[in-house]
């Protein structure tokens, strides 16, 4: 668990003189920081864990870059966000989700959000968001990372622009082009309900 | 808003439902990446990988023996004489 009394500035001042103890406190600390994006970002075939260390371990190799201007968890969360990018980058995107690659479950959770109004029920959540998953699954690796920000982050643009760099214009126009993509993507699949 | 934006949006916020796992480290995950750290942060190298690095060792040395016995036959090769060529082969031979 984060160890909220830790003092991160001196901590990060012992490991840089390769201080193991100081060393193993930051990861604790910053455990629950890391994973949360890890999660939010973690492509498939891709164990958390072995994410989640790398990108601890990119924040041990580049501490001399860190010059103090930001608070130290946004810096390491932006290393976060980078190393689940290139992680997102190596992986084969999908060319697109079809109805019939839906399970029994998915494919009925869909049919009723579909035909009714209702928000699905909180039991149909983990069909919910495999299907958001896949679908995330079809864009490409910028843009399903502002997509994620965005709407399942629910992140603001200055946000958005902290973490991953990127201006807000750039994130704007981002955002546009991967809503246009998603939307062709929902209407495949919903054409495909029809058939 | 169209049928796509609007089922988008009920997607997300189902999906938002989901519970969230413990975000506490699994045990002994600290000791395991500053390990790697203070190791160099990279894996050792597999028995394979070492086997295979020797391996390239010998074949290397190896190379580099043929080259050198065979040296006047190469070096023939470039030359306008082919003679000179078979006759290195002929003493070989003997």
């Amino acid at each position: 668990m984060a160890e909220a009394g830790l003092d991160v500035a001196a901590c990060v001042e012992r490991v840089r003189g390769r201080d193991e103890a100081a060393a193993r406190a930051l990861v604790e600390h910053l455990h629950p920081l890391v994973l949360k994006i890890v999660r939010s970002h973690l492509p498939r075939r891709v164990a958390e864990e072995d994410l989640a260390q790398d990108i601890f371990l990119k924040v041990f190799e580049r501490l001399g870059q860190f010059r103090g201007s930001v608070p130290f968890e946004h810096w390491v969360a932006r290393v976060a966000v980078t190393t689940c990018l290139d992680q997102l980058r190596a992986q084969k995107r999908r060319p697109e989700l079809r109805w019939a690659d839906l399970t029994e479950t998915e494919a009925e959770m869909l049919d009723a959000v579909i035909t009714s109004a209702n928000v699905p029920h909180p039991a149909q959540a983990l069909a919910a968001k495999e299907i958001v998953t896949r679908l995330l699954e079809c864009l490409s690796p910028q843009d399903r990372l502002v997509i994620t920000l965005l709407d399942l982050e629910e992140m603001t643009l200055a946000e958005i622009r902290k973490l991953t760099g990127w201006n807000e214009t750039l994130i704007k126009v981002r955002a546009f082009r991967a809503r246009r993509k998603l939307r062709k993507h929902l209407e495949d699949l919903e054409k495909g309900r029809l058939k | 808003m169209n049928n796509a934006d609007n089922l988008w949006k009920k997607l997300v916020t189902a999906a938002k439902q989901t519970p969230v796992p413990d975000p506490g480290a699994p045990f002994g995950f600290s000791t395991r990446v500053v390990a790697r750290w203070l190791a160099g942060g990279k894996p050792q190298p597999s028995v394979w990988e070492l086997l295979s690095m020797r391996s390239l060792a010998v074949a290397v040395t190896v190379m580099l023996i043929c080259v050198g016995v065979n040296y006047q036959v190469v070096e023939d090769q470039f030359t306008n004489d082919p003679t000179r060529a078979v006759e290195v082969v002929a003493q070989m031979a003997e």
